[in-house]
């Protein structure tokens, strides 16, 4: 390797100087500056820790001051989760009367009807309404379904029952529609277990 | 804390003085603005002294590139023996041990190329004549602490005499010296001999003993009741040695006839000239004694032709021709005797002309 200009001894001028025991002359020591260093490495490092320590016990303090909050609020909570419980179900409560009152007919005057309309020779064991939505659109739709399951002595009869129920007011306001399914006739008992749908959407 | 201003300080250290040099740079083109000669008596003198002179705040240290001569000091001239070095992983500390008797442990040493002393490749090098130069540690030691002790940082600390001999060498080339050239150097303690003949140094040797040889001569000669006095009268201005000089150097002269007739039998090159480096100014008489003796001239250094060819130059108020041959320590640790970068100098020139 070729040495560089720089560490060239000059010819007749070798140097006899003993560097190490020269005094240290340089404006700013190297002794002052590597404690400099360490020092400021020392400091920064403190700081850091005492930061972290302060958060640490910021985040305890807060820790402390929260669980303290819960305990507190504990009692209060659990009387207001017991509100809220009760609070759901008398919502749905109130809801199940909001959707009776909004149904397109009178209940009661749903079931005098059918109490006049039944013919004597047909009972029913059942009656359900339900309400489902369907999509029109883009818009939702209300739909009533009201099924009847009952019994009757003749065909006959089961027809006079579905044509009185076609007539009534609510079904022919909303154009409703009336179908009947008939089993056959039940041997032991000799009448037609039949069921009435009756498919109808307010407003219409 | 180290003063960061850009302005040069050469500082020479020898037994005998601090010679100094302010200067505008340290690299070269340097201008010298000012020179001195001082001797330190006590460092707080010497630190306010320098301190003055360098034009530098107080309680600054001031970077300074320095010369000194360790009593102990040491070149020694060697051919390396490649088949040894091959063999031997410590060749180098061995051969120092054991040739020269010099403790690699207890000193600090270079491996120069004895042909342009530059630094040498110990480990792959093929160079085969190097040369040992350093001095004991302590004594480089003691030397950097009485620096430091004036306020003077050693950015650079060398070997006052290895410097010396590439000033004299380039001297040489610029005057056109072309026979070769003994460089003596006196100290208290010792002498070193050196020849040396265009880029190569030759000879190197020492000699046991130097100025303090002489005071029993001059106590004998004078009737002197100590050494002490003879030592005060060598020094002093007053006494003319003109007359008792060959006597006193007779020994010397011994060494320096051996050596040179040996150099000129095995080379069949006649020494032209010498060159004594740190002679104090009142022995100026020395040179021309041992010229005399040795039928060899008396170099004084012509300073203003040589330094404009190393691109240094005196400001006015400097009285270059006080400048006698003392200054050429100082004056070579200013000079930049790498050939390689001469002569790409000298190409830049002549594509430039």
């Amino acid at each position: 390797m070729k040495r560089s200009k720089k560490e060239v001894q000059p010819n007749w001028h070798p140097n006899f100087r003993i560097q190490s025991e020269l005094p240290d002359i340089k404006p700013i020591r190297t002794g002052f500056l590597i404690n400099f260093a360490a020092v400021v490495i020392c400091i920064g490092l403190a700081f850091m820790v005492f930061q972290q320590e302060m958060k640490r016990m910021s985040l305890a303090n807060s820790i402390k001051e929260l669980n303290s909050i819960v305990q507190e609020s504990d009692a209060a909570n659990s009387a207001a989760l017991r509100n809220s419980r009760q609070f759901i179900q008398e919502v749905s409560k109130i809801q199940e009367l909001e959707a009776f009152y909004e149904a397109p007919f009178i209940a009661y005057q749903f079931l005098i009807d059918l109490a006049e309309i039944r013919p004597d020779d047909l009972v029913y064991k059942s009656i359900n309404v339900t309400e489902t939505m369907r999509m029109e659109r883009r818009n939702s739709v209300r739909v009533f379904r009201i099924q009847i399951n009952g019994q009757a002595k003749s065909l006959q009869v089961l027809s006079d029952f579905k044509n009185a129920g076609a007539n009534l007011d609510f079904i022919v306001e909303s154009e409703g529609t009336v179908n009947e399914t008939i089993s056959p006739r039940d041997e032991n008992t000799g009448v037609f277990p039949f069921t009435l749908v009756v498919d109808f959407e307010p407003g219409n | 804390m180290l003063q960061t201003k850009t302005k040069g300080l050469f500082v020479d250290y020898s037994q005998y003085a601090l010679l100094l040099a302010r200067t505008s740079n340290f690299r070269q083109p340097v201008h010298i603005e000012e020179v001195v000669e001082y001797t330190p008596k006590d460092p707080e003198e010497a630190t306010e002294f320098i301190r003055e002179f360098a034009q530098l705040k107080s309680g600054s240290y001031i970077p300074s590139r320095c010369s000194v001569y360790p009593t102990n000091r040491f070149i020694r001239r060697f051919t390396v023996d490649m088949q040894a070095k091959n063999k031997n992983p410590n060749y180098f500390t061995d051969t120092l041990a054991s040739s020269f008797r010099v403790e690699p442990s207890e000193s600090m040493v270079q491996v120069l190329r004895g042909t342009d002393g530059s630094e040498a490749n110990m480990e792959k090098g093929t160079d085969k004549e190097l040369m040992f130069a350093g001095g004991p540690s302590k004594e480089f030691s003691q030397l950097q602490d009485d620096l430091l002790s004036y306020g003077i940082y050693p950015s650079s600390l060398e070997l006052g005499t290895l410097s010396t001999i590439g000033g004299l060498m380039d001297y040489a080339k610029v005057k056109g010296l072309s026979a070769p050239t003994l460089l003596l150097e006196i100290t208290a303690e010792n002498s070193n001999v050196l020849i040396f003949r265009k880029d190569m140094l030759d000879v190197s040797r020492p000699i046991s003993f130097g100025w303090d040889s002489m005071y029993p001569v001059i106590q004998q000669e004078l009737g002197l009741k100590d050494e002490g006095s003879a030592k005060k009268i060598f020094y002093s201005n007053t006494f003319d040695f003109t007359e008792m000089g060959p006597k006193l150097l007779r020994k010397m002269l011994k060494e320096l006839q051996a050596s040179t007739g040996f150099y000129e039998v095995q080379t069949g090159q006649t020494i032209g000239q010498i060159f004594l480096s740190l002679l104090p100014k009142n022995l100026s008489w020395v040179g021309q004694i041992l010229a005399k003796s040795l039928g060899v001239d008396v170099i004084e250094v012509d300073f203003p032709a040589w330094i404009k060819s190393q691109n240094i130059t005196f400001a006015d108020e400097v009285d270059v021709a006080s400048l006698d041959n003392r200054w050429m320590g100082l004056l070579s640790l200013m000079g930049d005797y790498s050939a390689e970068e001469k002569e790409i100098e000298k190409v830049k020139e002549g594509s430039s002309a």
